[in-house]
């Protein structure tokens, strides 16, 4: 993700319009001349009788595929000015490993960098999620009586409004012309203001069984301070339930700004998210003729498959009952 | 009187539910008056629920009381400064019943026994309080190198101990123990009790003992009172309430404890 620059034979924005819906590469091995190292034909298209652009592959024109190829000027983790990527081709025939979108966008290297996105949209929401979510379920718990009734029935408020319906009425309280990089904050803070009441009341009730343990009681009686009891002997016992609980919920995330984006109320062009890469494929025309503008789909439903089974991993791991004393 | 109860009166809200729209009280602790005198071990014997713990809990003012006043060497209790309270902190620690829940399962022995002498010593030099701390394992008879190990690596009789250390490292002056041994086994009990006896010898403590079991308090204990739902029902001398009870109640509790009956000669029948 951070190396996306690299690893993407194409940045986000180069457009090829020759190449729209250009097919995915179709990476040959043998040619005539027998085995070979990886190359493609180069694409020659012509327009059927429906306007439909059909390619065919050139047999005459081979163009390997080679790596640490000099193409667009990049700079890596931000700061390294280079010119190499990863892998591409040299000359003029794009490769497209995944195919083209309608502009002629390397859907393959779109993916990589949508990633950056729609990934720290998913960290990020969950850490402000869980930083809100743990902070108010603590003191609820711990303080108990009024404090916990009102932030309780605050949560228990928010908790009531459906979450899509929230989630597109706090949209619309944002200005349409605000720029993408603030649109990507206001996603997350969106995000994380309607996932930590479930969180909260859930670390609530976990405080309100813990602070009844002798050991807090124990830490009471040394005369140990409310914030230093929470901090040592409160959150220590929480810690293993917020570790998988956040890898749960960082898919959930994933999934928010891709529907947001998918909307059209999330990211927008010409910044790359998985959702609004998706949003292209809204068209059932567009979907049965270019299948390839799924390929971010893919990407999403195996990025979420391995946070849950991380999720699952770290709950195994942690739990006491399954590790040997 | 190291610490003196005088009518002190705790009762606990029972939350109206449901059709029940008045809120009721129940009494745990009811006109409780009481003294237990300097270097004693002082026995607090009574069934469950009779506000035995109750009685602890407010000692070291995990609850408060409605009614009554507590004096600590002649000096209030309830309403402390903060200051006071520190002090008073120090001078009163507490051994909890269940030796299994009193250990947070996250910290080592070692930060375990730290957290108190870091609130009250932290005037002392590093090396001293770590000194400190290695002293007072090897005092409750554990080995040093327990000191880096987590409390899921002891016995419940091991976990007492460090329970005891932790009270004891900030030198009390009195020890309330609640039910200390109650979920230890027998033999382990009777360790814990030569450990104990053999620490208020040497520092001069005063003990408050909470149990149930007779058995221990009539071989433990200096002086005892009787406790029946909440209120006192008498004290005394340990030898003179065992020999010659007065109150009808803690006969029947002396008689269903140390009376075996003799089911043999109606089975003969």
């Amino acid at each position: 993700m951070l190396f996306a620059d690299f690893f993407a034979p194409y940045s986000p924005d180069f457009e090829n319009r020759e190449y729209s819906y250009a097919v995915p590469a179709n990476i040959h091995f043998f040619s005539s001349e027998g085995i070979s190292r990886p190359f493609i034909y180069s694409l020659i298209s012509e327009f059927d009788m429906y306007h439909q652009q059909l390619y065919y592959e050139d047999i005459t024109q081979k163009n390997l595929i080679k790596f640490f190829v000099h193409g667009e000027r990049h700079y890596v983790l931000g700061i390294i000015p280079t010119n190499l990527h990863f892998f591409g081709t040299e000359g003029s025939e794009p490769l497209y490993l995944f195919g083209a979108d309608s502009r002629g966008r390397d859907i393959f290297s779109r993916i990589l960098y949508g990633a950056r996105i729609s990934l720290t949209i998913g960290l990020l929401g969950t850490l402000i999620t869980f930083v809100i979510g743990t902070l108010i379920g603590c003191i609820s718990g711990y303080y108990g009586g009024f404090i916990d009734s009102v932030l309780m029935r605050f949560s228990e408020l928010l908790m009531l409004i459906p979450g899509i319906y929230l989630l597109f009425a706090l949209r619309a309280l944002i200005p349409p012309e605000v720029s993408s990089g603030q649109m990507y904050l206001l996603i997350i803070v969106i995000l994380s203001i309607i996932g930590w009441a479930g969180l909260a009341r859930v670390v609530r009730g976990m405080v309100f069984s813990i602070k009844e343990k002798e050991f807090v009681l124990a830490a009471k009686v040394l005369g140990q301070s409310d914030t230093k009891i929470i901090l040592y002997h409160i959150l220590p016992q929480l810690s293993s339930y917020l570790v998988v609980g956040a890898f749960f919920s960082i898919p959930g995330y994933i999934l928010g700004e891709s529907v947001l984006s998918f909307l059209g109320l999330g990211i927008q062009e010409p910044s790359v998210s998985w959702g609004n890469m998706l949003s292209e494929a809204t068209n059932i025309a567009t979907l049965t003729l270019h299948p390839w503008v799924l390929f971010p789909a893919f990407f999403l439903v195996l990025t979420i498959l391995s946070f849950n089974i991380l999720a699952d991993f770290f709950r195994d791991g942690l739990d006491p009952s399954y590790s040997s004393p | 009187m190291l610490l003196e109860f005088q009518n002190v009166t705790k009762r606990f809200l029972r939350v109206p539910s449901g059709f029940r729209r008045k809120a009721e009280y129940s009494m745990a602790v009811d006109d409780v008056h009481f003294g237990i005198r300097e270097g004693e071990i002082f026995g607090l014997v009574g069934e469950s629920g009779s506000g035995k713990s109750t009685i602890a809990r407010i000692i070291v003012k995990l609850l408060s009381p409605e009614k009554g006043r507590i004096l600590f060497d002649k000096k209030k209790v309830l309403r402390q400064s903060k200051a006071e309270g520190k002090i008073y902190r120090k001078q009163v620690q507490m051994v909890f019943q269940n030796p299994f829940e009193s250990l947070n399962p996250r910290q080592t022995v070692a930060s375990i026994l730290e957290e108190g002498v870091h609130l009250h010593f932290s005037h002392r030099e590093e090396g001293v309080n770590k000194e400190a701390v290695r002293a007072i394992v090897e005092e409750v008879g554990l080995p040093v190198s327990s000191l880096q190990k987590y409390p899921h690596e002891f016995s419940g009789g091991q976990r007492q101990r460090i329970a005891i250390a932790r009270a004891l490292i900030l030198a009390p002056k009195l020890l309330i123990l609640d039910e200390p041994v109650s979920s230890l086994d027998v033999s382990i009990q009777s360790q814990i009790l030569t450990l104990l006896r053999g620490l208020k010898k040497k520092h001069g403590m005063t003990f408050l003992f909470i149990s149930h079991d007779l058995h221990i308090v009539r071989d433990f204990c200096d002086r005892v009172a009787v406790l029946r739902n909440g209120k006192i029902v008498e004290t005394g001398e340990t030898k003179e309430i065992f020999d010659s009870p007065k109150s009808e109640f803690t006969k029947e509790l002396l008689d269903a404890v140390f009376r075996v009956p003799n089911f043999s000669r109606e089975e003969g029948k």
